[in-house]
């Protein structure tokens, strides 16, 4: 595993039984992402897309296989561990926002820092101002989710994604209950923030967005069947 | 008509679909409606009911209170000049009650009855079942005729239709039964055969002085004349009798009360207070349910929209859930009425027989009204607050059953179920205060140190009340006898007598240091006065501080001899020896007898009554081999005590043959050990103790249930709430931390108010309790940590299901 390595798969499999029936989600997935890449998995409904981002986020475990996540092995982790893990190395963004319609905007940036108990709260209050700064939403920090648009609401989630400085940015179907134009406005974002260095792996059936990203996995049936670079993909709107 | 069928066909049928829902508010509402049902029968039939004679509500009875002693009975002479002298009532009577030996018709019987005066029977009222009342004829020429009780006759002489005319042995007496009477003062004390009281031993005695305050007086008010009026007048009678006879009247009171009053004066507090207690506890059990209809209202939710929709207006459908709730409310009803069958029958048990017409409580027609009142009233408390919910529906969203889940649907439920569960955790904590003040009182009340040893102690009732016992000699051989032969039996260390034993008799009499002046005979203070025999003190293990205790020097004609307590050796003579000293029985006084005691001991202090009751802390013994003649004529018996070793059980067969080998008709009565016996002097603070603390108990478990309710509705409705925390990063104590601090949050808040309203409500039951105060901080603490933990319980058990939520699948939902 190189320096550079931040994520590691080595033949992960997943397997779930429904009924006495053995379901491969995943079989055998071998994939590097290197600190500062851009990676789009791609793939037909039911494809393991979600499941591999689940095993990626540390949400769920695979069957067979190993992980490593900055160097450290992470598959056998206690639910804590795991937990601290998602806290300061993965920030999420989900397809339908996620935001905690119960609190501000300010406070579901906030959230995650307030699960490290020993961050003061000036600082927590820098990060989520900076956080909200750099996707836009400061001004609406006092808001509730319901009084946002579906753009604004995926902003915030991005802000409270990046809130914690994690090594990588899972998001999954970002763009998925947006209109065009703000799931364009989304993917922006998301190019601004590999461009800044950020590392991203995002999870997409939508071509025109694979295309924003350096790399594009291809899954189908639990596989990797196809990989493919930023040159070889074309831009938003283009045909593969 | 058809649309009711209809619709309690489809009520039915909603019950029936949910069958976890409807037994769970069956068996809650059926706890609150049959506690409510028992005890509310209790407080109607002991309390309320009014007592069974011809207007009952014009019977008073007659105290003549002292500055120490408010329930004082009535002299004998005291109460000729009442009656001589007063307008208000119709008649008053006194009668003296004692406990008869009957042989004849079945084993030889104790039973208690009475001395009565003429009027006795006018003024009570009821009719009599066979003959007729004897009246003051005679009374006054001492005929030897008797009256006797339904129940006497049914159980001795099974209910013989002829038994006017035919004669009845009573303490070795033929008397003729003249007539058989319903139970007549029963309420006061159990009588079964009324004397007329000129046939009473102490009649010649009680005539001639103007003292011995022990005749229970009762009068009948005049028709159109107040309590207040009849009050009034007796009080001028007293001062008359105080001006006219100052050596013996002065210090007396006079008082009327209501006779009802006076009988369940007692325990009135404590009844009153157990009705509170199921009151809190219905309103709990109402919460409850409601909560579990609020709870189960999403599936109703759309229903209602659908009515509305079609036309149905608010207020109908308000009716029909509350028509839905009522035959819930029916059903929990049906359960409470089996569950107070149970729990009138669980407070009996619990009591014997202390509490006047408690054992007469039955589920009878008035229960059957309390059921009905208490059930439509229930189905309106709990059916209420979910109806206006419910009905309350947004048809646009319910309907496309949308809202999302950081939505608000949902969110006015949620705050009802938590304000109903404020209110639940809030009476909890009443109930838990209330319950544990009880409990530390009663704790309090048995950790009195008694000063006796009762371990071991094996106790049995004599009474020489038999012709054969008439002489004093008689008296004393037999009990030598006795005690001669009882301690020789195997187990038994040692045994003595004592006619007034600690926490079953008590016996007043005016203590007087002689060559002290009396100005003011009813301010003098009350000594305990006891007749023992010399190893009385032995047997109980009371210690001797100075002096010495009865022995063979204290015979017939020799000095007569006293030992006192240290109470009254520290009150009257500090920093002397009282050995030596005498009291005077102030018989010149009296007009009786007088005599000096010589005080030959002083023993250590030992209580005689439950601290509550005890109204004196002097006591004094007089040795049984002077005063014997008061065993059988004055009080009606002995009690025997016997120290033992083993199992005091075992020797009760033993102690039978021994007496039966003395007098094979001489009944021995409450054969037992003493703890027993103590122990009931202390039923009615168990019995409120026991059912506050079940009613607390189950208060509690009920509260704990509705937070449980209410932190897991919370949870199912936060599932995916819960799912992002977890996937950004909250640890399974981040998510315990969240769950349970929106319960305890609940809870502080119902603390809160349950406090400061439990401490206001002690105050009420502050009569009730003893060494404790209602606000004590120790009770306060408890109940508070008590009630904290089941809520800390009640809030993790969802918690933990909420670690154990899997982010994927609530992210996905």
């Amino acid at each position: 595993m190189s320096d550079r390595s931040l994520i590691r798969l080595d033949d992960v499999k997943k397997v779930f039984m429904t009924d006495e029936i053995e379901t491969h989600a995943l079989a055998g997935i071998y994939l590097d992402i290197t600190r500062g890449e851009y990676v789009a998995i791609a793939g037909p409904s039911g494809c393991g897309k979600s499941t591999l981002l689940s095993i990626l986020g540390l949400l769920d475990s695979p069957s067979e296989g190993n992980y490593w996540l900055n160097g450290r092995h992470v598959e056998q982790l206690s639910l804590s561990e795991r937990a601290r893990i998602r806290n300061r190395e993965i920030g999420f963004i989900f397809q339908s926002f996620n935001l905690i319609g119960d609190l501000t905007v300010y406070e579901n940036v906030e959230l995650p820092l307030t699960y490290r108990g020993e961050m003061p709260r000036s600082e927590r209050k820098r990060r989520v101002l900076e956080s909200l700064d750099r996707v836009g939403m400061s001004h609406r920090q006092r808001h509730y989710p319901n009084q946002l648009s579906g753009g604004q609401q995926q902003r915030v989630a991005v802000a409270r994604a990046l809130v914690g400085a994690p090594s990588i940015l899972l998001a999954d179907e970002p763009t998925g209950n947006l209109d065009s134009k703000n799931g364009d406005a989304v993917m922006d974002l998301l190019s601004d923030l590999h461009h800044s260095g950020a590392t991203i792996c995002m999870v997409t059936h939508d071509p025109r967005f694979a295309g924003y990203a350096d790399r594009t996995v291809h899954l189908f049936d639990g596989q990797i069947v196809a990989e493919n670079s930023e040159d070889a993909l074309p831009r938003a709107g283009g045909n593969q | 008509m058809h649309g009711l069928i209809s619709h309690l066909r489809h009520t039915i049928r909603l019950l029936v679909k949910s069958p976890g829902f409807t037994i769970t508010a069956i068996v809650i509402l059926g706890l609150g409606i049959g506690t409510n049902t028992a005890i509310f029968s209790l407080i109607n039939g002991v309390l309320l009911k009014p007592l069974p004679y011809p207007d009952p509500e014009r019977l008073v009875r007659i105290f003549q209170p002292t500055h120490e002693v408010q329930e004082m009975n009535m002299a004998y002479s005291d109460y000729l000049d009442f009656r001589a002298g007063q307008h208000t009532l119709r008649d008053l009577t006194v009668f003296y009650q004692d406990d008869f030996q009957v042989v004849g018709n079945g084993d030889p019987e104790r039973i208690e009855g009475a001395y009565v005066t003429g009027g006795f029977f006018d003024v009570m009222g009821r009719p009599f079942i066979l003959g007729r009342p004897f009246g003051e004829n005679e009374e006054n020429a001492a005929s030897h005729v008797a009256v006797i009780s339904d129940r006497l006759w049914r159980t001795r002489f099974h209910a013989d239709p002829k038994i006017v005319g035919t004669n009845i042995t009573v303490n070795g007496t033929s008397l003729e039964i003249i007539g058989v009477t319903p139970e007549q003062a029963d309420e006061i004390v159990r009588l079964d055969l009324y004397e007329p009281f000129s046939l009473n031993p102490l009649y010649a005695d009680v005539k001639s002085r103007r003292s011995g305050h022990m005749d229970y007086c009762i009068g009948r008010l005049k028709e159109g004349i107040t309590l207040r009026q009849a009050q009034a007048e007796f009080e001028v009678i007293n001062r008359n009798l105080i001006a006219r006879y100052p050596a013996t009247s002065s210090g007396y009171g006079v008082k009327l009360v209501p006779l009802l009053d006076s009988v369940v004066g007692d325990y009135s507090s404590t009844l009153w207070l157990l009705g509170g207690a199921v009151v809190c506890l219905l309103l709990i059990t109402c919460a409850n349910t409601a909560n579990l209809l609020l709870a189960r209202a999403t599936e109703r939710t759309k229903e209602m929209t659908l009515r509305a929709a079609l036309g149905a207006s608010r207020k109908r459908l308000i009716a029909q859930l509350l028509s839905e709730n009522l035959v819930l409310a029916c059903l929990g009803g049906i359960a409470g009425l089996a569950a107070s069958c149970w729990a009138i029958g669980l407070i009996k048990a619990l009591e014997p027989g202390r509490i006047a017409r408690l054992q007469e409580v039955s589920i009878d027609r008035t229960a059957l009204i309390i059921v009905f009142v208490i059930t439509l009233l229930t189905a309106l408390l709990f059916g209420l607050l979910p109806a206006l919910v419910v009905s309350r529906a947004d048809m646009a969203s319910a309907l496309r059953m949308e809202g999302g889940w950081t939505g608000t649907a949902g969110h006015e439920r949620h705050h009802s179920q938590s304000i109903l569960v404020i209110g639940q955790v809030a009476l909890a904590s009443v109930l838990l205060i209330g319950a544990g003040l009880l409990l530390r009182s009663f704790l309090f009340l048995q950790s009195f140190p008694l000063g006796f040893h009762t371990q071991g102690i094996v106790v049995a009732d004599i009474d020489l009340v038999n012709a054969k016992y008439a002489n004093d000699s008689d008296r004393k051989i037999f009990f030598d006898d006795l005690l001669t032969k009882v301690k020789q039996l195997p187990g038994v260390v040692t045994a003595g007598t004592n006619d007034c034993l600690p926490f079953w008799n008590t016996d007043y009499e005016t203590l007087c240091i002689a060559g002290q002046p009396v100005t003011e005979p009813g301010r003098l203070p009350w000594m305990q006065r006891q007749i023992v025999s010399p190893d009385y003190f032995r047997a109980l293990g009371i210690p001797l501080l100075r002096g010495r205790f009865f022995d063979n020097r204290d015979q017939p004609g020799a000095e007569n001899t006293v030992i006192i307590n240290e109470s009254i050796a520290q009150r009257y003579f500090p920093g002397q020896d009282p050995i030596g000293k005498q009291l005077d029985n102030l018989g010149d006084l009296y007009r009786k007898p007088r005599y000096l005691s010589t005080i030959v001991g002083v023993v250590a202090d030992a209580r005689h009554n439950d601290p509550e009751v005890q109204q004196t802390s002097f006591q004094v013994y007089f040795p049984y081999s002077q005063r014997v003649g008061n065993f059988g004529s004055f009080l009606g018996g002995a009690t025997l005590i016997l120290q033992t070793t083993g199992n005091p059980g075992s020797l009760i067969p033993a102690l039978r043959t021994v007496v039966a080998n003395l007098d094979p008709d001489l009944p021995l009565t409450d054969v037992g050990p003493y703890e027993y016996r103590i122990a009931r002097s202390f039923t009615i603070k168990r019995l409120s103790l026991v059912v506050v603390s079940l009613f607390s108990g189950v208060a509690l478990l009920l509260a704990a249930i509705g937070l449980y309710a209410v932190v897991s509705y919370s949870v199912s409705r936060r599932i995916r709430e819960i799912g992002v925390r977890i996937a950004i990063g909250a640890e399974p104590a981040n998510i315990v931390t969240l769950v349970t601090s929106q319960g305890l949050r609940i809870v502080c808040l119902g603390l809160l108010i349950g406090i400061i309203a439990g401490i206001g409500l002690a105050q009420l039951i502050g009569n009730v309790l003893y060494g404790v105060s209602p606000t004590d901080p120790l009770t306060l603490a408890i109940s508070t940590l008590v009630l904290g933990f089941a809520a800390l319980l009640a809030c993790l058990l969802p918690a933990f299901r909420a670690i154990r939520i899997d982010p994927i699948a609530a992210l996905r939902e």
